[in-house]
């Protein structure tokens, strides 16, 4: 034991040594980037809290020319789309990874799956295009239609031309499909087959047991997946920009203009000439971060006791 | 002894693992409400055989199976697969109750797997019963409403064998059952087997001898995918026929 250490003893050490001192300095340069990010965030929209304290979060009205905000209709338009979108593209999600888990052979489910990471690496200005080009003339035509259906004026006020909030909440759900889909497929492969087989053997079609095994198994890892998809949902911007209409309005509808956070600032960061309203952008980003750090650990928390069952 | 009626009858049933085969032409006849134990040495393709009866060899990708299974004299491929299976249940080598069902629901598990709904009071009746019948009852009664998972593993495992009765099929394969279970577990379980076989024709897997000659009335020796030998116990373990069977017996390969 007390042997002089060899000299390749001694590298190994140094280089151990070195390793260490490399990962930590990458870990708290990391940490200390959130902080400085969220600290930046924090002081330079601190003129528009000063101007309107909390009553930013409920207050309706945007005016630049007044120099009054408030986040509300933001806050409203980037729940409502991305709650909306979680909800449109969620049973397509289930059904997916349901198919591929149980139902597709390799041959279709390997190339399916390499498909939808595909689908999922797409920049989302591409989505924002075909959002533009595809999708608006078709919302706008079911406008049209929807309003002589119902007759009513005041439900398509807002205009048929397409753009805004279901707009915005469609584009959405397809953008988020191929992530909530891989993530519940990645959940429902980890099923242990020795359950799947127990459930056969009492006579269980494939079906009643992805009913009554499989699901209630990735129950929660499912609905982490969801809540991760919803973060990505709620902080989209740019293909949400070029489909919501940068309406300010609190939106009376769905078919109404209108903005989430993320997309408020992308519209109009470069008009923003007075202190002010530049800081009260920032404000809007501040509200952003937060409901994103509330998502992903409330995702957290669900994934984790997932696990533990 | 009186010679049994046979329940279960293989007729030269072959299987595959892609282009492996693993059985080769096994004509069996298991006789009705005995324990027939499946004994070899590993890699004989004793599990694979039970897998083949109820079916559940096809769910491996790449597997082929060829031959006849008669059940109760039916050819069961003429049977949909999923009726097959009410009628041969299965218990499998690790205890595998459904970890988000209680232990109450575990025992009904097949019913509502196969959504056969039960009034209230024929559900407290059969898992009453059930458990009784594999020695849980006392032992489970203050836990019915927590997870199944949440039991030892040889209660687990009796769970499994009570949630499989529960369906009253006529042939239960167990499929090496106590490979995981500490000696006392084991025991229990054995033990159970000669008051199940008065209800259920029993098909129990085990590469011990021992265990084979303590359990079954009958044994069938499996070596590299071919039936070796069949018969009584106590004929089998006291005058092998087969060559390749004394020498199992006496240990020459195990």
């Amino acid at each position: 034991m007390a042997a002089q250490p060899s000299r390749s003893d001694r590298r190994e050490l140094v280089r151990e040594r070195a390793f260490t001192a490399a990962g930590v300095t990458a870990a708290v340069a990391l940490v200390t980037t959130i902080v400085l990010f969220l600290l930046e965030l924090f002081v330079t929209s601190r003129s528009s809290r000063a101007a309107f304290g909390w009553s930013f979060l409920w207050h309706s009205e945007w005016n630049p020319v007044t120099e009054k905000f408030g986040a509300l209709p933001m806050i409203v338009g980037t729940l409502v789309t991305g709650f909306g979108a979680l909800l449109i593209s969620t049973p397509f999600a289930l059904g997916i990874a349901i198919f591929l888990a149980d139902y597709a052979g390799k041959k279709v489910s390997e190339p399916v799956k390499y498909l939808i990471s595909l689908l999922g690496g797409l920049p989302s200005v591409i989505f924002g295009l075909w959002g533009l080009f595809v999708l608006v003339p078709l919302v706008s035509k079911f406008e049209v239609w929807f309003g002589k259906l119902v007759g009513s004026e005041a439900l398509v006020a807002s205009g048929t031309t397409g753009v805004g909030l279901l707009a915005a909440i469609l584009l959405l759900a397809i953008m988020i499909l191929p992530f909530s889909a891989s993530l519940i497929l990645e959940s429902l492969l980890v099923v242990p087959t020795e359950l799947k087989e127990g459930a056969l053997a009492l006579g269980a079609t494939k079906w009643d047991t992805i009913q009554n095994v499989e699901l209630p198994y990735v129950r929660k890892s499912t609905v982490g997946a969801l809540v991760l998809s919803l973060g990505r949902a709620l902080g989209e911007t740019m293909a949400v920009t070029m489909v919501i209409g940068n309406g300010m309005k609190m939106p009376r509808s769905l078919f109404d203009p209108a903005n989430t956070l993320a997309s408020a600032i992308a519209n109009q960061f470069l008009e923003a000439t007075s202190p002010v309203y530049i800081a009260s952008l920032i404000q809007l980003g501040l509200i952003l971060f937060v409901i994103s750090i509330i998502i992903n650990i409330a995702a957290r928390i669900i994934l984790r006791r997932g696990v533990q069952q | 002894m009186e010679e049994p009626a046979i329940v279960l009858e293989t007729q030269k049933v072959n299987a595959w693992f892609g282009k492996d085969q693993v059985l080769f032409d096994v004509s069996a006849r298991i006789p009705k409400k005995r324990v027939t134990a499946i004994m070899g040495p590993s890699g004989c393709g004793k599990t694979t055989f039970v897998r083949t009866l109820n079916g559940l060899h096809l769910m491996t990708t790449g597997a082929r199976f060829s031959g006849t299974v008669l059940l109760e004299g039916a050819d069961t491929s003429t049977m949909d697969v999923v009726d097959v299976r009410k009628h041969i249940g299965m218990v499998f080598q690790r205890p595998n109750p459904f970890p988000t069902m209680t232990v109450y629901e575990n025992v009904l598990a097949g019913y509502r797997l196969t959504g056969q709904r039960l009034s209230r009071d024929k559900a407290d009746q059969i898992v009453e019963a059930t458990l009784n019948k594999v020695g849980l009852w006392t032992e489970v009664q203050a836990k019915l409403f927590k997870a199944g998972t949440s039991l030892s593993g040889g209660q687990q495992q009796r769970l499994c064998i009570a949630r499989t009765i529960a369906m009253e099929p006529a042939v239960v394969l167990f499929d090496e059952p106590t490979s995981s279970l500490d000696p006392k577990s084991t025991a229990t379980i054995e033990e159970l087997l000669s008051d199940l076989k008065a209800d259920y024709s029993i098909l129990f897997v085990t590469h011990g001898l021992q265990q084979a000659a303590r359990i079954s009335d009958y044994v069938a020796f499996f070596m590299l995918g071919e039936l070796v030998e069949f018969g009584e116990t106590k004929r089998v373990f006291v005058g092998p026929q087969d060559k390749r069977t004394e020498d199992y017996l006496s240990g020459k390969y195990g």
